[in-house]
């Protein structure tokens, strides 16, 4: 909740807190829940081994220091365990100088450390979340600024696609668009990453799309009523009958006004930007970290689960920490604007 | 009501009746789960009214049940979180103080997680430990639990913030002067005036949830085959895309149908208030 009257540096130590306090809280319980995950790992071995007794699971338990409590794992994860490896150490199991260390330990599955793999795989989601976000909000700046301007039936038109678009299920609309320009007219990859510079554009196409409608349903309304509601104001009015011109009406006047508030859209916009990217990884088969994140929760590789997670709650608060914070230093009035949030 | 909006609410309201009224009235003609291999991927006709899936099931039962599926578990979630939401959000903000400070606080931080990831974590939990049933039942309760968990926290902050607007309004300071108990002023006094945001915050949780369960069951969480919901019903259409899209292209007009109803309905209720739909407001 925005606090009158506070420049936004001000608010940086409360947002440093609770940053801290995020990043205790999440690892804490993403930690206990995978632990709460079905069927422990040792189990599951267990199952498809036919002949296997009992002991075994015993000692398969040991191995994989699965015998210890949670927040002694917990503690292990965060600091790592003695310099010495000896049996008495509860870390033995878990080679991690611990993430307090900048150590994210190692993955089970890749068979390599989780920051040599997080590397590639960021990069392919934010290929895809900085186009998409991008791209949707030009287009639903361009858009409704138009049909702010025009009124009548483009206005109507904006409202039935942004509705239509605000209540598509995002993962449809990527089947949908796979179906018709891959499948039915065969133009486009339906998946996938392409060779080179030409191939990835070519591959991007689609699923950077899909983020893009997603984000111009999100915006395009907002744009033009915020700009409706300009041109209704009295200053504009004031403006126009000592005979400014149009354009240095919309350009000085009524765009500053207008996007202002978009800024802080944007910002309580951009958790939803992981959730997006994710649910187009999957639809399109691209190796993001969303993707990542969704199939090492099922591949029991708890390490990658810890890293990705605190990835995606550290780096989601921090840009719309950094957004409000900017919103805060564009707009020295800073009053509740921030708008109260849809499940983003 | 204007007219946009009743046309939005009659809609929303035959999706209900479709989804909740068809598998029992077509219940007795098609078995959901009745696999016939001589009828695999059979066209449109006059046995199977909307043709039949890979393994020769029946198309249409089984997207009336989908639809079921999917708004009986947001239907329950979203009251579910509607009313614990409210509560909480009355008394926090009528009350203020410290713990007011530290659910403000709380949720300013909690708004930043990304939710779907969220949501899958929860999703894939095993929740049989705390007694909950296996199948469909039981996926039904999961997702239940799980959107009633992550979403009461939106409606607890908008009614928080509506109420601590009325704390210092006469008629409630009349009430507190003439000595009536906390529980009556919130009850009787505070519930009255922020229940139409609420219901309105509630049905766009609908909305956000129908579309969360579709896709949950799309990735394989929620409900598991053959027991059909919007979501799992586009998972199985996805490999036969090519050869037969209609499984995929129907669930989702479903899903479209209910979704847009609210949004529809939501966005008309603005424009006849004269307030301007805000897509981060809701």
């Amino acid at each position: 909740m925005p606090t009158r009257g506070r420049s936004g540096l001000r608010r940086l130590p409360i947002r440093v807190l609770g940053l801290v306090a995020l990043a205790a809280v999440s690892s804490l319980g993403l930690f206990s829940l995978l632990h709460a995950l079905p069927g422990d790992p040792v189990s599951r071995l267990m199952f498809q081994e036919a002949n296997a007794v009992p002991e075994e699971a015993q000692r398969l338990r040991r191995l994989r220091g699965l015998d210890q409590p949670v927040l002694v794992r917990y503690r292990c994860w965060l600091v790592g365990g003695r310099e010495r490896p000896s049996d008495s150490d509860p870390c033995a199991a878990w080679p991690t100088r611990g993430v307090l260390r900048g150590d994210l330990g190692h993955s089970r599955q890749y068979k390599l450390p989780v920051s040599a793999l997080l590397g590639p795989r960021l990069l392919t989601s934010l290929s895809l979340m900085i186009p998409g976000l991008l791209f949707g909000l030009v287009a639903a700046i361009v858009f409704g600024l138009l049909a702010a301007k025009l009124g009548g039936l483009s206005d109507l038109a904006l409202r039935t696609v942004g509705v239509l678009g605000l209540a598509t299920p995002t993962h449809w609309l990527g089947l949908m668009l796979i179906y018709v320009f891959a499948i039915e007219l065969g133009w486009l990859p339906s998946g996938g990453r392409g060779e080179g510079l030409g191939g990835g554009l070519w591959h991007a196409f689609l699923p950077v799309a899909t983020l893009a409608l997603f984000y111009f349903a999100r915006f395009s309304r907002f744009v033009r009523n915020a700009a409706v509601e300009v041109l209704d104001a009295p200053f504009v009015s004031v403006l126009k009958t000592r005979g400014v011109s149009e354009g240095r009406l919309w350009r000085a006047h009524v765009l500053p006004h207008a996007l202002l508030p978009l800024v802080a859209v944007v910002g309580h916009a951009l958790p939803g930007l992981f959730s997006g990217s994710l649910i187009v990884e999957k639809v399109f088969s691209l190796p993001g970290v969303g993707v990542l994140f969704f199939e090492s929760l099922g591949n029991d590789d708890p390490m990658v689960v810890m890293a990705v997670g605190m990835l995606l709650v550290v780096a989601s608060f921090v840009a719309t920490s950094l957004v409000e914070l900017a919103y805060f230093a564009l707009d020295p009035r800073t009053r509740s604007s921030i708008s109260e949030g849809r499940l983003s | 009501m204007n007219r946009g909006a009743r046309l939005a609410l009659v809609s929303l309201v035959a999706f209900a009746l479709v989804a909740l009224l068809g598998p029992l009235l077509l219940g007795f003609t098609f078995d959901p789960d009745q696999i016939n291999p001589s009828e695999r991927y059979a066209a449109p006709g006059s046995a199977h009214w909307l043709g039949t899936d890979a393994l020769g099931r029946d198309v249409l039962i089984r997207l009336l049940i989908g639809a079921r599926s999917s708004l009986v578990v947001a239907g329950l979630a979203s009251v579910l979180a509607t009313i614990f939401g409210a509560t909480i959000g009355l008394y926090a903000g009528y009350r203020g103080g410290l713990w007011d400070r530290v659910f403000l606080r709380a949720t300013d931080v909690f708004r930043t997680v990304p939710k779907l990831p969220l949501f899958i974590l929860l999703a894939a939990v095993d929740l049989r430990g705390l007694g909950f049933p296996t199948g469909p039942t039981g996926a039904t309760l999961q997702l239940v639990f799980v959107m009633t968990l992550v979403s009461w926290v939106l409606i607890a902050r908008l009614t928080r913030g509506a109420a601590l607007e009325l704390r210092s309004r006469t008629f409630v300071e009349a009430a507190r002067s003439l000595g009536l108990s906390e529980g009556r002023i919130v009850r009787r006094h505070l519930l009255p005036h922020v229940a139409r945001p609420v219901a309105v915050a509630g049905a766009m949780l609908l909305g956000d949830l129908v579309l969360y369960e579709s896709v949950l069951s799309y990735l394989g969480l929620g409900f598991q085959p053959p027991t059909p919901s919007l979501g799992s019903l586009m998972r199985n259409g996805l490999a036969e895309l090519d050869r037969a899209p209609l499984l995929t292209v129907l669930p989702g007009l479903l899903t479209l149908w209910c979704v847009a109803s609210v949004h529809f309905l939501v966005d008309a209720r603005k424009i006849a208030r004269g307030v301007g739909g805000d897509p981060g407001s809701g």
